[in-house]
């Protein structure tokens, strides 16, 4: 039996010094160690035994067993592996991955920054009437502050006198939320709208637009800054500066058109902002108190602003992006340059 | 709106430079978008915003420069001589179209060319010089805003008619064009003919030439919405419609038309020899308006001192008594946009500059409740449709009536609703035909599929997440949808697609829906899921078509699944082996899965955990008509660990009723 064993142990001991690579290693193992080993059948043996015997047989069987794991794990460690080594600069497998759209991955971004600071997302129907559209709005049919306005009428039946339409721009929204809910109010209200606008490079008859607006007793102008300004370092760059130029908006009192530091030369000046090194951003100002008293809410005792902005716009800005007609020919080779999820 | 620099140093001092000039206007809402040098003098192009037509005239632009520097303008309106007034008769129909019409009369005029000064002002105002009468009405326009306009006194038979044009009449304009009229335009006539289209521009017939002697000067304040649609129908714009349909200032009229033929009769020797006033100016409302520096700086969250906010007001020309606690202020009357409070703070605060506002941010009060956001449910949809493996698109609303899948529809407005319902149409579209909005989001889908295959793509997953419009009853709905677009080249993939539907609707908490197959002119197979969805497979000849293969679609209400989706709840995991038993087997092709399916969950019952297909083959083995697959069946027990025997007695028994199935072969 001592013999048997001796012979199991110096066979393996050989054996294994030749071993040259982990797989033949790995069939020196199953050999030696494995269930059909001459290890194994051996001990199989040991029933036939005196049962005297029996106990020193499973010591020395035991102890064989233990020697060759033990010479099988020194191997092992001899190894360089080198032999195991791929080529890991043939080429990779492509992988495509499922991701969100940019302008929904912007406006998200956009959203989440506002929601940080209380602001509730909420969304209006594109379709609409005059009277939110407009009316609500204290633009005044047949003037030429509608002139920037241009709409898309449809073809059902009118509300009483006012037609209805699809939306030009996501205010109407906020009249819609005003007249719902009482102050305090801080929304944001991301959306499609629609201009008849002949497309190209900078236009699309359809696009989105984040609208924001808060009314409380003591929202101010330095608020509508503080509010624009944090938006812009988040979704931009920590050193963003944003210039307030005074404009004109039917809905706002005092308004404001927004420029933002150029985010491509650090406003230094280059083509993007034309050497200003400023590009505009969105528009904004205090709530006119004609709109708060079309939806019911005491311009005496409430104030607030409420600032609209483009998400093409702001993508492009973002990414880099010179042709707004990309969003929506939805390419793959434009698609799979964007990662969110 | 061009104007020079030279013209407004008429009225208020200027010692800093053109480029600081042109930044203190935009910053304080007169954005100058060009600089350009004339000779000695700067002229600035502004973008003048609807609200302040008064910013369309030099004596406008010179308060705003003056309040910027901290002075006031020096100009003063002067008075107007009493003139003998003239026997032509000026005959206004309605006042409400026109108000007020002066005419002033100023014969024996030399028509010559300008003198240098006057046609320097012009070219630095970006206004060619035509001859010295027409250029002194512009000068006039320029300085007050008030556009005027000078007939040839020769070629007016009889009077002056201030009414509305008649049908189909004609006109033929100073810019040699012929426009034929309706009765929405307003329009200047002698007894004869038109001679004018009011406050938009002169006719050919009575313009002022070199031979004209004797001028006959209009004033006058004509609707702004008749001028507007005049000049929107007409399609010209000129500087004296950009005036009208912003609103004059009627305190200006009667000066620019006495500064006007005094420069004629000055310039061109002609002897001013009378006027006449018909219709009346309309008042101008100048109301006290309270001011309270306090209130000013709680709504705009600045502290301006109130002698800063008085010194702003003032150099605007607004007029301010002091009471105890607060100002009362008036506009002046060229500022009819002033009318409450908070245009006064704009005022102040706009020439005190915007930038000075230091930023906060606000505390947003908020209600202790859930703020239930569709737009969230909607961010949720989108990720559970990325976690799939389709790719986000966004296409248009609005489609061609003639698009992808007229083809294959007969009235393709009613009959694409396969839910009985048509499409909502745009009255004025961009382009004729591409009016419809889409009461289905798909047909925008299968765009971005052919797109992409014309691009050497085949195997493409996209979603849409948009709203879709539909009429119903005399009214329209619109609602949210989900719309799911797969390309292949084989039609397997179908049950992969299937499959993601299906765990889709799992992960909404959505169990067993109802599923109903139907016949569609569209698809080869088309079911609908409860009164939320619908499926279907693109019919081939249709695919084909447009160049796809395979097409499998589905579109999802979002609304409606809102309102059934529900959190999904953790199930308890029965960690007891199973046991897996294989059955190969074909099946002719008229039978469908779902009866052998009911036939193993009845005979396995409640050892049955769940079933696969391995692998599926049509070949030499199998009959034609069949189709050969492995079927997988895992066995489990819900508390005991199963024996091979008990598992093997009801799989026999399974087999053996199987193979009882008529169209369907053991292996």
């Amino acid at each position: 039996m001592q013999e048997k064993f001796n012979v199991i142990k110096q066979e393996a001991q050989e054996a294994i010094r030749k071993v040259s690579s982990l797989a033949e290693l790995e069939e020196a193992r199953v050999r030696f160690l494995g269930r059909k080993s001459k290890l194994a059948s051996l001990s199989a043996t040991f029933s036939g035994l005196e049962p005297s015997q029996r106990p020193e047989a499973g010591r020395l069987f035991n102890e064989v067993k233990v020697f060759i794991a033990g010479i099988l794990e020194e191997k092992k460690k001899t190894f360089s592996f080198s032999k195991e080594r791929i080529d890991i600069t043939f080429p990779s497998k492509k992988t495509d991955t499922a991701t969100k759209h940019p302008l929904s991955s912007v406006v998200r971004t956009m959203c989440h920054i506002f929601e940080a600071i209380g602001f509730e997302i909420q969304e209006g129907a594109e379709i609409e009437d005059e009277w939110y559209n407009f009316q609500a709005l204290n633009i005044p049919l047949e003037h030429p502050s509608r002139d920037a306005f241009d709409t898309f009428y449809l073809d059902l039946p009118a509300q009483g006198k006012y037609k209805y339409l699809l939306r030009s721009h996501t205010s109407p929204s906020q009249i819609r939320l005003m007249k719902k809910r009482k102050p305090p109010l801080a929304f944001v209200v991301p959306g499609r709208v629609y201009r008849p606008d002949n497309v190209d490079a900078s236009h699309s008859f359809m696009f989105h637009q984040v609208e924001g607006f808060a009314v409380d007793r003591d929202i101010t102008f330095a608020h509508l800054k503080g509010t624009l300004l944090y938006f812009a370092k988040h979704m931009f760059l920590d050193e963003a500066k944003l210039r307030f130029r005074p404009h004109f908006f039917p809905f706002t009192e005092p308004s404001a058109e927004v420029d933002i530091s150029c985010i491509i030369c650090r406003g230094k000046g280059c083509s993007v902002c034309k050497r200003t090194g400023w590009l505009e951003i969105l528009g904004c100002g205090m709530i006119h108190p004609n709109v708060l008293k079309a939806c019911g809410i005491d311009s005496k005792k409430y104030q607030g602003f409420a600032f609209g902005m483009g998400v093409e716009r702001i993508a492009m800005l973002k990414y880099g992006i010179n042709d707004i007609r990309l969003f929506f020919e939805n390419d793959l080779r434009f698609l799979r340059q964007f990662y969110e999820v | 709106m061009k104007f020079s620099l030279d013209f407004i140093k008429e009225f208020v001092e200027v010692k800093v430079s053109p480029e600081k000039i042109a930044s203190l206007l935009t910053m304080s809402g007169l954005e100058i978008v060009s600089t350009e040098k004339v000779g000695s003098d700067t002229s600035f192009e502004a973008e003048v915003t609807s609200n302040r037509p008064d910013l369309l005239s030099i004596a406008g632009i010179a308060y705003e420069v003056g309040a910027l520097l901290g002075k006031k303008s020096k100009l003063a309106l002067k008075k107007v001589p009493k003139q003998p007034v003239f026997n032509i008769p000026i005959v206004i129909e309605s006042r409400k179209d026109c108000p007020c019409y002066f005419g002033r009369l100023i014969k024996g005029v030399k028509i010559e060319p300008s003198p240098k000064w006057l046609r320097q002002v012009l070219k630095s105002c970006g206004i060619a010089s035509v001859n010295n009468v027409v250029d002194i009405t512009n000068y006039c326009m320029l300085k007050w805003g008030q556009p005027l306009h000078a007939f040839d006194l020769s070629k007016v038979e009889e009077k002056i008619i201030v009414r509305r044009a008649y049908p189909q009449e004609k006109l033929i304009c100073i810019d040699n064009k012929e426009r034929i009229l309706n009765p929405e335009a307003l329009v200047i006539a002698d007894k004869k003919s038109v001679l004018a289209l009011a406050g938009v521009m002169g006719g050919k017939n009575s313009e002022v030439l070199s031979s004209t002697r004797d001028i006959f000067l209009e004033a006058a304040i004509f609707s702004p919405i008749l001028v507007r649609r005049a000049r929107r129908f007409l399609g010209i714009n000129t500087e004296s419609s950009y005036r009208f349909e912003r609103g004059v200032n009627p305190v200006y009229l009667e000066q620019a038309s006495w500064e006007a033929a005094y420069l004629i009769g000055k310039l061109a020797k002609g002897k001013i020899s009378g006027c006449k006033k018909a219709g009346s100016l309309p008042l101008v409302r100048r109301p006290w308006i309270k001011f309270e520096v306090d209130r000013m700086n709680g709504f705009l969250g600045t502290q301006i001192k109130q002698a800063k906010a008085g010194k702003i007001l003032n150099d605007l020309n607004f007029e301010i008594e002091k009471k105890k606690t607060c100002f009362l202020v008036k506009a002046p009357s060229f500022r009819q946009d002033i009318k409450a409070s908070q245009d006064l703070y704009e005022e102040v605060v706009r020439i005190w500059g915007y930038h000075n506002i230091k930023e906060s941010l606000p505390l947003i009060r908020k209600e202790i409740r859930k703020e239930e956001s569709f737009y969230k449910f909607k961010e949720s949809i989108r990720s559970k449709a990325i976690c799939l493996g389709f790719k986000e698109v966004v296409t248009f609303s609005i489609i061609p009536r003639k698009n992808v899948l007229s083809d294959f529809l007969q009235e393709p407005v009613k009959t694409r609703g396969f839910f009985s319902s048509s499409g909502v149409t745009i009255t004025n579209p961009l382009r004729l035909e591409e009016d419809l909005l889409r009461p289905l989001i798909f047909p925008g889908m299968l765009e971005v599929l052919r797109y992409n295959v014309y691009r050497k793509e085949r195997s493409l997953k996209f979603f849409e997440i948009a709203d879709s419009y539909v009429l119903k009853d005399n009214s329209f709905r619109e609602t949210a949808k989900l719309c799911l677009g797969w390309h292949s080249d084989t039609i397997d993939d179908f049950y992969a697609f299937k499959g993601k539907a299906e765990f889709f609707l799992k992960a909404l908490g959505i169990e067993n829906p109802h599923i109903c197959e139907e016949e569609n002119p569209l698809f080869s197979n088309f079911c609908s899921i409860d009164d939320f969805a619908w499926v279907g497979v693109l019919r081939s000849d249709v695919a084909e078509k447009i160049d796809l293969a395979k097409v499998f679609l589905a579109e999802f209400d979002l609304e409606k699944i809102s309102k059934k989706a529900k959190e999904v709840l953790f199930e308890e995991i029965n960690y007891l082996p199973w046991v897996e038993r294989d059955i190969s087997l074909a099946l002719r092709e008229d039978i469908r899965f779902k009866e052998i399916e009911t036939i193993i969950k009845n005979k396995t019952a409640s050892l049955f955990r769940s079933l696969e297909v391995t692998d599926v083959y049509k070949g030499e083995k199998i009959p034609r008509g069949f189709t050969g697959f492995t079927l997988r069946i895992f066995y489990q027990h819900k508390t005991k660990t199963l024996e091979a025997q008990e598992v093997d007695s009801v799989h026999f028994s399974l087999r053996a009723e199987l193979s009882k199935l008529d169209g369907l072969l053991l292996r």
